[in-house]
């Protein structure tokens, strides 16, 4: 394994210098009139065909070299066998991640994973492995979850960076983050300002460009309830909110998006006492009457109406300002690798070292050996 | 046909590094320079080779030290009893002489540099400057089929003009113009100049006869005299089209080196034993020098 492999492209010079070197090497023609002296040579046995043409010890020197300086230059890796490392690599899945800059089709994280599988490939040894986190759950394998390459229904929250500073650690983010960093790798794809969607405000919607805020009129994209099942009450008070909120209720035509289905299933033994259960965009009922109606109307109305506000997902293409405002350059800054001592007495530096040695030396020789 | 003939031969001398020559005045300076020196030290051998007949009356030009070996009837008694020194008469021939200068001018004497052609040219114009102060007929010979007869020393312009106008070309090298010697019978002195490669020593040494000396004076290019370049090379006789592809190094250039000196061997040996000079030089060796040892030998 090599830190820069980029370095192997000095071995042109060796070539260089060979090549240039051959020209003494190639035919030259010139006139004799010793011609038959020299067939009686050619025909002696020692000399049939005539000798090797040979490098000068001087060039041969060099040339060598040459290539230690460049194997040096690259930064030879010691390969530890019997050990493997494991990378674990921190994904920014906020919606700021997902934003595209204006005529691209290339979101945030589409260039932050670019970037980190040109730089990280030179990292990797054979036997490394790689983990996924994106602030909640942990994957493995070579390659980033297929499913966090498009935005999550739910918006998933930036990951807490400030606790995932760790060797071995790598950020894949945007920009880079604000919090203080010293072992994590950095790798930030890069964003420009991206303009467009932040918010609904009823039927309306509000756009953001460069700190502009524009009123859409009836812009807000239309919107559905699907309820199944539920029967009753709270059936009423459902499509009550659901016209309120201006939602339209169990229309799955063109061009509407789902925020909340509301339906009926049977309580298993991890229902316990429940009710009802809920998760971003679903509600899920007990029985077809749905919760009990108890106590005061008013606060039941107020208390499930914030509920199901809550359990409303946010129509695609909105994203809060904040998450359109970044902006930065691309950035890669390798910082601590997993397993290696900070002490800075690795295996690794003094093959460098070695080489480097090695290099002077035959440059040395080569500068004695060279005809005065 | 003629035309595609012409168009390789254009294009080898293109290919060759050293095709022409270019002598001047400054260089003719240099070989009259060279012609006094040598006279006031009397380096050069009065002996029109071994057992050469002293036809016709001798002038007496002074004195020059006794080197071992040489005959002794050319001592001058009379100096050792005065002197009790050795000193040898050096006399010049009032009449009969006749040098013969002798270059390969074929294809591959345009390799170097510096070129084998243009030290063959000073080295052959130099000896002719010589020749000429010496009171001899000097015949120049190349073997491109150009040739210059000049019995006075005032003929030096024709002698650059010659030598200028000699090409680095063909295939027809020394061995063709020794097999060419009834132009030149009558020579006292023959020179044959070049990189003597393409011919075997009792060739040029059949030339040796009574009343004449033979010098020859092998001239290689540093490449390949002493070559040094290590890689892949493709060796190419411009003369012949034919090409050989050697990885050289040090030890192929060991046994080339042993190869060379072998056939340089061949050379000496045979030239001692007809009396004869040999001797080869790289091209960084100036004419002077080259021409100096030619006449000690």
């Amino acid at each position: 394994m090599w830190q820069r492999p980029w370095a192997f492209w000095a071995f042109l010079l060796p070539v260089l210098v060979l090549l240039l070197a051959r020209s003494p090497l190639r035919t030259h023609r010139v006139a004799t009139g010793a011609l038959n002296l020299w067939r009686r040579v050619e025909e002696s046995a020692h000399a049939a065909g005539g000798e090797r043409p040979k490098l000068p010890p001087a060039l041969l020197f060099l040339v060598i070299g040459l290539f230690f300086g460049v194997l040096s230059l690259a930064g030879p890796r010691e390969l530890s066998r019997g050990t493997s490392r494991t990378w674990q690599i921190v994904v920014d899945r906020s919606s700021a991640a997902y934003l595209t800059s204006i005529g691209s089709e290339r979101s945030r994280l589409d260039a932050a994973l670019a970037l980190l599988e040109s730089r990280l490939s030179a990292e990797l040894r054979s036997g490394d492995s790689l983990r996924w986190f994106d602030g909640s759950e942990w994957l493995g394998g070579p390659e980033v979850p297929s499913s966090w390459i498009s935005a999550p229904r739910v918006a998933v929250s930036a990951p807490r960076w400030e606790e995932l500073d760790l060797p071995g650690v790598i950020w894949v983010c945007p920009i880079e983050p604000e919090s203080e960093r010293s072992a994590a790798t950095l790798c930030a794809g890069g964003a420009e300002v991206s303009p467009g969607a932040v918010a609904l405000d009823g039927q309306d919607r509000l756009d953001w460009n460069r700190g502009d805020l524009r009123r859409v009129i009836g812009g807000a994209p239309q919107r559905t309830v699907m309820m199944s099942g539920v029967d009753g009450r709270f059936a009423d008070f459902v499509t009550l909110w659901a016209e309120e909120r201006g939602l339209l209720l169990n229309d799955s035509g063109g061009g509407t998006q789902e925020v909340l289905r509301v339906s009926v299933e049977s309580p298993g033994e991890d229902w316990g006492a429940e009710a009802w259960k809920s998760r971003p965009g679903l509600l899920l009922l007990s029985s077809a009457e749905g919760p009990a109606l108890g106590g005061d109307p008013a606060q039941f109305a107020l208390t499930w109406s914030e509920l199901l506000d809550t359990l409303c997902l946010p129509p695609t293409g909105f994203s809060p300002v904040w998450a359109r405002s970044l902006s930065g350059d691309e950035a890669w800054d390798l910082g601590e690798l997993p397993g290696q001592r900070s002490d800075g007495s690795s295996q690794d530096q003094s093959w460098g070292a070695w080489m480097a040695l090695l290099a002077c030396g035959f440059v040395a020789a080569a500068l004695i050996a060279a005809p005065r | 046909m003629a035309a595609h003939g012409w168009g390789a031969e254009r294009s080898d001398a293109r290919a060759l590094p050293c095709p022409g020559v270019s002598v001047g005045s400054e260089f003719l300076q240099r070989a009259h320079s060279l012609s006094v020196r040598i006279k006031v030290k009397g380096e050069l051998s009065e002996e029109g080779g071994h057992g050469a007949s002293l036809s016709g009356g001798e002038e007496f030009v002074g004195h020059r030290p006794y080197r071992g070996g040489e005959d002794l009837r050319r001592l001058d008694w009379n100096l050792w009893a005065r002197l009790r020194q050795p000193f040898v008469k050096v006399t010049r021939r009032e009449a009969g002489e006749e040098w013969a200068v002798l270059i390969d001018a074929s294809a591959s004497m345009g390799v170097g540099p510096p070129g084998k052609l243009q030290r063959a040219a000073e080295v052959a114009g130099a000896l002719a400057v010589l020749g000429l102060a010496r009171g001899a007929r000097v015949r120049l010979f190349a073997s491109s089929g150009a040739e210059l007869d000049m019995a006075k020393e005032s003929a030096a312009g024709e002698l650059l003009k010659y030598l200028n106008g000699l090409r680095a070309e063909g295939s027809v090298g020394m061995r063709g113009l020794v097999e060419q010697a009834a132009k030149f019978r009558s020579a006292n002195r023959v020179f044959l100049i070049g990189d003597l490669l393409d011919l075997s020593p009792a060739q040029a040494l059949a030339l040796v006869r009574k009343g004449r000396s033979l010098a020859a004076v092998g001239l290689l290019a540093p490449l390949e005299f002493e070559p040094a370049s290590l890689g892949r090379i493709e060796w190419w006789d411009p003369e012949e089209e034919q090409r050989l592809v050697l990885n050289v190094g040090q030890k192929t250039l060991q046994k080339y080196e042993m190869t060379l000196s072998v056939h340089l061997d061949r050379w000496r040996e045979a030239a001692a034993r007809h009396r004869a000079s040999f001797g080869c030089w790289d091209t960084k060796v100036a004419f002077e020098d080259v021409v100096r040892d030619v006449l000690r030998a």
